[in-house]
């Protein structure tokens, strides 16, 4: 059973950006539509896709592995 | 499939706006329904409120935009921080009280909560499938 996992970003001044992972197939959209419309506008929507996601999780742990300095 | 959305909050229903006006610790006032706003003519408002150093403001639902609009007389305006800021702070607590509402409804639970140095607020909410 997959965790369904939302991230949010509220600015200062009221814009959310909004993640949302582990949904299968379109239902994704479903599941934050009440939200949304709630919330007001969308201005940007953008499908990834979870592979994507973790893929760049993966390179980000390189980097900060990289990056580690030590004094 | 995962997606990313941007939103632009509006200030949409009275409820949560009631309830972020209290987080932010702001006071509703039950009976004056009537402020003073542009050029000081009095305004008939549906949330009415004084913030510190008695300025009166309020929020009147706008049937053109769906969303509340906030009625003061800006030569008037004494608070501490300005008006748009003052806005935005209660369109950011708006849209905080929202996501905790509509989510804990669909039955997601709070994983994390940041105050970022930015002034953000962060959030990560979890779910596990049924």
């Amino acid at each position: 059973m997959p965790q369904k996992t939302l991230r949010f970003k509220i600015h200062q001044d009221g814009r959310v950006e909004e993640t949302v992972e582990g949904f299968t197939g379109n239902s994704c959209n479903e599941a934050t539509k009440d939200l949304e419309d709630a919330l007001g506008k969308v201005t940007v929507k953008n499908k990834t896709s979870d592979a994507f996601i973790s893929n760049q999780n993966e390179k980000l742990k390189q980097l900060n592995k990289e990056s580690n300095v030590t004094f | 499939m995962s997606h990313f959305s941007t939103i632009k909050t509006q200030l949409k229903e009275a409820e949560p706006l009631i309830k972020a006006l209290n987080n932010l610790g702001y006071k509703i006032d039950q009976e004056e329904k009537f402020v003073k706003g542009y050029q000081g003519k009095f305004t008939a408002v549906d949330i009415s409120m004084h913030l510190p150093g008695d300025t009166e403001v309020g929020f009147k639902y706008d049937k053109n935009s769906s969303s509340y609009e906030l009625v003061a007389d800006l030569d008037l305006w004494k608070f501490e921080i300005p008006v748009e800021r003052f806005i935005s702070k209660v369109t950011q607590m708006y849209a905080y009280q929202t996501i905790i509402s509509k989510t804990k409804e669909d039955g997601y639970q709070i994983v994390e909560q940041k105050n970022k140095n930015d002034g953000s607020i962060e959030l990560v909410l979890t779910k596990w499938d049924n």
